[in-house]
């Protein structure tokens, strides 16, 4: 359900004074709200959220192929990790 | 000479002498509004103010996120456009640990879910004449929102644009105010 100006009150409060909104600034108001249940705001902090977890699994992957490679004695399921990795498979 | 009235009768604090501690600037209540804004600029000569705003409560609870918009022209507009705002907070329940978001906003983001019980909030506003930093701000949050959980948070946000702060707006999203009372204080 979108929101209207109906849908918001008259009037805001001023220094405990109601001092009367506007059509427009009412509609302006109910716009805001429609922003929001869109989720814009939830979309937005998911995307940042992802976007670290991006960053530190890239700096992680980024240890483990250069273990891999240099250490002769890395286990075998880090080296075929580190394959698929330098393959850009994952 | 007795001093001149300010708001509500209270005497009006001096813009050139500021009383030394926690100097009550303002109150008062609202009833059934879109937003409770206070506008700040007749009270420069305090640098750090105090927003205590009690059981604000919604019309229609449940969906309603909570959040504060501050203002660089005496009320004229709010910023709230996205990433206006950086923040990080610690939040919690009486039944979930601490947990930590962070990132940038288009608010002063508060609460959400907040139930007819309401939300009471003290936002501090620091080196609020001071136009050439980003305005900083501290926020404590108690509330119950509508699973009915007590949930706390603290916020640590900056404006991310150097400029005053001379007027703050309280709003839900989605839902208008229907009660609560609010206090403003100045300390130097």
């Amino acid at each position: 359900m979108a929101y209207t100006k109906d849908d918001v009150a008259t009037h805001r409060s001023m220094n405990g004074l109601a001092v009367p909104l506007s059509d427009e600034e009412r509609q302006a108001i109910a716009d805001r709200w429609n922003q929001d249940a869109a989720g814009e705001l939830a979309k937005r902090r998911a995307v940042e959220v992802e976007a670290k977890r991006g960053a530190a699994l890239a700096a992680l992957q980024d240890k483990v192929l250069a273990s891999a490679l240099l250490d002769p004695n890395a286990p075998q399921a880090v080296k075929d990790y580190a394959v698929e990795l330098a393959k850009g498979t994952l | 000479m007795q001093p001149k009235p300010g708001f509500l009768g209270f005497p009006k604090p001096s813009p050139v002498s500021p009383i030394p501690g926690l100097v009550l600037l303002a109150r008062g209540k609202v009833a059934n509004v879109a937003s409770l804004d206070v506008v700040m600029t007749e009270f420069t000569a305090y640098k750090n103010k105090k927003l205590k705003v009690n059981s604000i409560s919604p019309v229609t609870a449940g969906g309603a996120n909570l959040a504060a918009f501050v203002s660089a022209n005496g009320g004229a507009s709010y910023d709230s456009g996205a990433a206006s705002y950086m923040y990080h907070d610690i939040g919690g329940s009486q039944s979930t640990s601490v947990s930590h978001t962070s990132g940038t906003d288009n608010s002063i983001f508060l609460a959400s879910s907040v139930s007819a019980q309401g939300a009471s909030i003290e936002l501090e506003m620091l080196d609020t004449p001071n136009a050439e930093v980003n305005p900083k701000f501290f926020a404590r949050v108690l509330y119950r929102d509508v699973s009915p959980n007590m949930i706390s948070k603290l916020y640590q946000v900056s404006r991310l644009a150097a400029q005053k702060t001379d007027a703050v707006q309280i709003a839900f999203s989605g839902t208008n105010i229907a009660s609560g009372t609010w206090e403003l204080y100045g300390y130097n």
